[in-house]
C-alpha cells in the first residue's frame, strides 16, 4: 500500500469517527428539536427519538403567541450586547497596563485578581453589597456584576503579552501615548483574542441563571433562562397540579421543548460567524499564564 | 487607518449609550406597567366586585406580599387580577413573585439571600426544613394568640393535638406556634391496577400476596392489554430510588411516603421503618418480584418522564400515584387504550404482618408570617380566614372570572389550564376529602363525568383501607441536627436498591441497620424519641 492511500485510509477513519461523535452529539438535539414537533400524545408514550412523529408545528406556533417570550427574548439580547461590549472594553482597559512590564503594581494586581478566582465571594455579603449598591430588581444586574472575569483578563493580558513590542515602538517613536497606543495599534490586532472572548462573554451573559433567580423580582424584567426555568416547572410538577390539556395537539412536554430551541438557537447561530477567529484565540491565550 | 478606527470607536460608543437609554425606557415602562391601569382591571372583575359590595368593601387595602410554590403560572402584581379579587372581597391585598421552584431548590436560592437581608415577605411558604432555623432565631411571629382572634377558620378547623405538635417543635419550650401547617385529612397517596387488564385475562382483584403474585404472573404472560404483544406487559415497577413504589412496601406494615420510610411505632417505641424487620420482609419480597421479572427491570433507572410514558403507551398493570391528580393520567392512557379503567388496589394481606397506610396529616409547614406591623399581620390571618372558609371553597376553586372561568348559561364553567394566562389560585391550605370529591361532583360535565367518577371512586376506595394516624405528624426537622444524610434517606437507598436487583444479598441488610445506627441514626433516633415523648405528655 503506498502512502498515499495509507494517508487517506487514516483520514477515512479519522472523519468516520468524528462523523460518528458528531452524531452522538446531536442526537440529544435532535431529540428535543423532534419533542417539539411533535404530536403530544406520541410524545407521552415516549416515541419520539430522532424524527418526530405526527409532525406539527403547534408548539412552535403557541410558543411564537407568547409575549413574555419575546419580551425575554428581547431582555436577554439587549443585555448580552450591552454587557459583551461593556466587558471587552474594561477588560482591555484593565489587561493591557498588566502586560507592560513598566507597571510597577502589575504584580500585586494580578495576584489579587487571582485571588477572587480561588475564593469566591460568600453569596450573602455579595448579596448584600449588590443590593446596596442598588441593583436588586435593576436590569443592570445582569450588565455589571459581569463586567470582567478574571479568567478571560488573563487570556487577553496573555495575547497582549505576546504582541511583538516593535509594533508599539515604532507608535511610541510617534509620539502615541498608552490611550492611543492601545486603542489605534493593539486592539485593532487583537481580533483573534476579541472574538474569542466576546464569545465567552456573550455565553455567560446569555446563561446567566443565578443573578436574575436572585435579584430580579418583577416577573417583567426576567431573562430568557430565568423564564425558562419556569416554564419547565409547569411542566415538572405536575405531580402537584393537575394540568390537563386535552384538546390540544401539543402537551407540556412539546412546548417545553420548543422553549428550549427558542432560547438556544440565537447563541447557537453566533458560533459560525466567529468559528475562525474563535479557534486562533482560545490557542493563542493558552501559550503561557 | 486612523479614521477607520475612530470610526469603530465612535460606533460603540453611540451603540452602547443607545442599548443603556433603551433599557432606561424599558425599565420605565416595566414599572409603569406594574401600576393598576384601567386598562388591566378586566370587565369581568366587575361583576365579582357587584357581587362583594354588599359585603363592604375597604377603602384602603392592607397590602401583603406572599411566597408560596409557583409552577410556572403568571404572578400576581399589584393591580393584577387575584390582587382585586381579594381587595374587593377582604380589604387584603395579595402580591405573589413568580420565583422559579425547580423542586424547591430555585425557591430556596432566592429565600436564604432574602432571609439574611431580613428582606422576607410578609408571610411565606418555609420550604425544606428552613422553619426550624426561623423559629431558633425568632424571626417568625408567635400565631398563638392571633389565630383563635383573626383566623378561627384556621384555629378550629385543625385539630388541637396538631396545634400541640406544633407547639412542642418551639426550642424555647414556650410552646408558641409559629407556622400554620398544610392539612390533609386524607390519604393522598395509593395503588392502582389496570381494571380491564384484569376483566380481560379474567381475574379477580388480588387480596392476599399469593393472589398479588398470581395477578403479576398472568400480566407478565399473557397479552393483558391485548394488543396483540404478549410481551409488552409490565406488571408493576417505580421510579429511581424505590420511589413511587410503596405498595411493595405497606403490606408488611412499613411506613413509607413516595419511597421514603417514616418514623412509626415499632414493638413499643418510634423507630425509622427502614431498619425494621418489616422493612426487610419487604425489600426480600420485591427482590423476588425483580429477579421473577414481576416488576420493571428498570425501575431504579426510571425518571418520571420515562415512567410516564410507560404508563401512557398502556404498558404497566399496577402503579403507585396520587389519586387526585389522576384525571390527566387515565385520559393520556385512553389516547392509547379506550378501554383503559384504573381501580384502587387494596393492600394485600401477608402472614405475619399487618398491612396499614401511616397516613400523615400534618404535609408540611405551609405558611409562615414576618410581617412587622400589627396591621399587616392582621390581614395575612384575614386572606388565610377567608381561604379555609368552607364556604369560599368552590369560589376560590373557580378563581377569578374570566381568568380561571367563565359563565355560561348561568353556569361557571372552569376554562382549560394555560399557566400564560392565568395567575395562581390562592388554595386553603385545609383540605378534606369530602372537599376534594364535591370539587369534582361541582365541576363534572355529562362528556367527562366518566372520568371525573372513575378518579372520585379511587380516592374514595383509597380511604377505605387500613390508615394508622402517623406518629411522627409534625416531627421538626431539627430531629436531624447535622446528620442530613440520614434525612436524605442515602444509605437506605443504596442498599435497597443493591439487595433488590441482586447485586447484594439480603443479609447485608443487617449491615446497613448497624451501619445506619452508627453514622449517626442513634443520635436522631435518640432525639425522635425525645421529641415524641414531650409531644405525647
Amino acid at each position: 500500500m503506498s502512502s498515499k492511500t495509507q494517508d487517506r485510509l487514516i483520514d477515512i477513519i479519522i472523519y468516520m469517527f468524528l462523523a460518528i461523535l458528531a452524531f452522538i452529539m446531536l442526537v440529544p438535539l435532535l431529540n428535543v428539536v423532534s419533542t417539539s414537533l411533535s404530536h403530544g400524545t406520541a410524545v407521552d408514550r415516549g416515541e419520539i427519538y430522532i424524527f418526530p412523529i405526527e409532525p406539527t408545528l403547534a408548539s412552535w406556533s403557541y410558543i411564537f403567541k407568547e409575549n413574555r417570550m419575546w419580551r425575554s427574548l428581547f431582555i436577554t439580547i439587549s443585555t448580552t450586547f450591552i454587557g459583551v461590549v461593556n466587558s471587552l472594553f474594561l477588560t482591555s482597559l484593565t489587561a493591557y497596563p498588566l502586560a507592560k512590564k513598566e507597571f510597577k503594581i502589575g504584580k500585586v494586581m494580578m495576584v489579587t485578581i487571582v485571588f477572587t478566582m480561588i475564593f469566591r465571594a460568600p453569596m450573602i455579603p455579595y448579596f448584600l453589597t449588590l443590593r446596596s449598591l442598588g441593583l436588586y430588581d435593576s436590569i443592570f444586574v445582569l450588565i455589571l456584576p459581569h463586567a470582567i472575569s478574571a479568567y478571560n483578563l488573563i487570556i487577553m493580558r496573555t495575547f497582549f503579552k505576546q504582541l511583538p513590542d516593535e509594533l508599539e515602538e515604532a507608535a511610541k517613536i510617534e509620539g502615541c501615548g498608552y490611550f492611543q497606543m492601545l486603542f489605534r495599534i493593539v486592539i485593532p490586532n487583537s481580533k483573534a483574542v476579541l472574538a474569542t472572548l466576546g464569545l465567552f462573554y456573550a455565553v455567560a451573559q446569555w446563561n446567566q441563571f443565578l443573578h436574575p433567580i436572585l435579584f430580579i423580582k418583577s416577573s417583567k424584567m426576567f431573562p430568557l433562562q430565568l423564564l425558562l426555568r419556569q416554564m419547565v416547572d409547569g411542566t415538572e410538577e405536575i405531580d402537584m397540579v393537575d394540568i390537563v390539556m386535552t384538546t390540544m395537539v401539543y402537551n407540556e412536554q412539546t412546548v417545553k421543548a420548543a422553549a428550549v430551541i427558542f432560547a438556544m438557537l440565537p447563541i447557537m447561530m453566533v458560533y459560525p460567524f466567529i468559528q475562525r477567529y474563535f479557534v486562533k484565540g482560545a490557542m493563542l491565550g493558552s501559550v503561557k499564564g | 487607518m486612523e479614521k477607520k478606527l475612530k470610526r469603530s470607536l465612535a460606533l460603540i460608543t453611540v451603540i452602547s449609550i443607545l442599548s443603556a437609554s433603551m433599557i432606561g425606557c424599558t425599565r420605565g415602562k416595566v414599572a409603569d406597567s406594574q401600576e393598576p391601569t384601567g386598562e388591566k382591571e378586566p370587565n369581568t372583575t366587575k361583576s365579582d366586585s357587584e357581587q362583594t359590595k354588599e359585603a363592604g368593601e375597604k377603602a384602603e387595602p392592607v397590602e401583603i406580599e406572599v411566597w408560596n410554590v409557583n409552577v410556572g403560572e403568571l404572578p400576581t402584581e399589584k393591580g393584577g387580577t387575584m390582587y382585586n379579587y381579594f381587595k374587593e372581597r377582604i380589604g387584603v391585598a395579595p402580591t405573589m413573585p413568580a420565583i422559579p421552584w425547580n423542586g424547591g431548590e430555585a425557591y430556596l436560592q432566592r429565600f436564604r439571600p432574602a432571609m439574611a437581608a431580613n428582606d422576607l415577605p410578609d408571610m411565606f411558604l418555609p420550604h425544606g426544613g428552613i422553619e426550624a432555623t426561623i423559629i431558633e432565631n425568632k424571626a417568625a411571629v408567635n400565631l398563638k394568640d392571633y389565630l383563635p382572634k383573626y383566623a378561627p377558620n384556621v384555629w378550629e378547623r385543625i385539630p388541637a393535638e396538631i396545634w400541640d405538635v406544633i407547639a412542642a417543635a418551639d426550642p424555647s419550650g414556650e410552646g408558641g406556634i409559629y407556622y400554620i401547617p398544610m392539612i390533609k385529612d386524607y390519604v393522598d397517596h395509593g395503588a392502582y391496577i389496570r381494571q380491564d387488564w384484569l376483566d380481560n385475562l379474567g381475574l379477580d382483584m388480588p387480596k392476599t400476596r399469593n393472589q398479588f403474585v398470581d395477578v403479576l404472573k398472568a400480566f407478565r404472560d399473557q397479552d393483558a392489554n391485548k394488543n396483540g404483544d404478549p410481551d409488552d406487559e409490565i406488571p408493576t415497577g417505580g421510579r429511581e430510588g424505590g420511589s413511587w413504589m410503596d405498595h411493595l412496601f405497606t403490606p408488611f406494615g412499613v411506613a413509607i411516603l413516595a419511597g421514603k420510610p417514616g418514623w412509626e411505632i415499632y414493638e413499643g417505641e418510634i423507630t425509622y421503618a427502614g431498619v425494621t424487620k418489616n422493612m426487610r420482609s419487604a425489600i426480600e419480597f420485591i427482590r423476588y418480584l425483580y429477579q421473577e421479572k414481576l416488576m420493571d427491570q428498570e425501575t431504579f433507572f426510571n425518571k418520571k418522564k420515562e415512567w410516564d410514558a410507560k404508563l401512557y403507551s398502556d404498558r404497566v398493570g399496577i402503579y403507585y400515584h396520587m389519586p387526585e391528580y389522576a384525571a390527566s393520567r387515565i385520559e393520556k392512557m385512553r389516547n392509547t387504550n379506550p378501554n383503559a379503567e384504573v381501580k384502587a388496589l387494596p393492600i394485600f394481606d401477608v402472614e405475619g404482618y399487618d398491612g396499614v397506610v401511616s397516613k400523615k396529616v400534618l404535609k408540611r409547614p405551609e405558611w409562615m408570617i414576618t410581617a412587622d406591623t400589627q396591621e399587616k399581620i392582621i390581614a395575612c390571618l384575614t386572606l388565610l380566614n377567608y381561604l379555609n372558609d368552607p364556604e369560599n371553597y368552590v369560589d376560590l376553586e373557580y378563581g377569578a372570572q374570566g381568568m380561571h372561568h367563565v359563565v355560561k348559561d348561568g353556569k361557571k364553567v372552569m376554562l382549560e389550564q394555560d399557566n400564560t394566562k392565568m395567575e395562581c389560585r390562592f388554595r386553603s391550605n385545609i383540605i378534606s376529602e369530602k372537599q376534594i370529591v364535591n370539587r369534582m361532583d361541582e365541576s363534572k360535565t355529562e362528556e367527562d363525568a366518566w372520568k371525573w367518577d372513575m378518579v372520585k371512586n379511587l380516592i374514595l376506595d383509597t380511604n377505605a383501607q387500613p390508615t394508622i394516624l402517623s406518629a411522627a405528624n409534625g416531627m421538626p426537622s431539627s430531629v436531624y441536627g447535622d446528620y442530613a444524610d440520614i434525612r436524605s434517606h442515602t444509605m437506605y437507598k443504596e442498599y435497597m436498591t443493591r439487595i433488590v436487583i441482586g447485586e447484594w444479598s439480603i443479609d447485608k441488610f443487617d449491615e446497613f441497620v448497624e451501619k445506619w445506627h452508627k453514622s449517626g441514626g442513634e443520635e436522631v433516633t435518640k432525639n425522635v424519641r425525645k421529641w415524641y415523648a414531650a409531644v405525647k405528655k
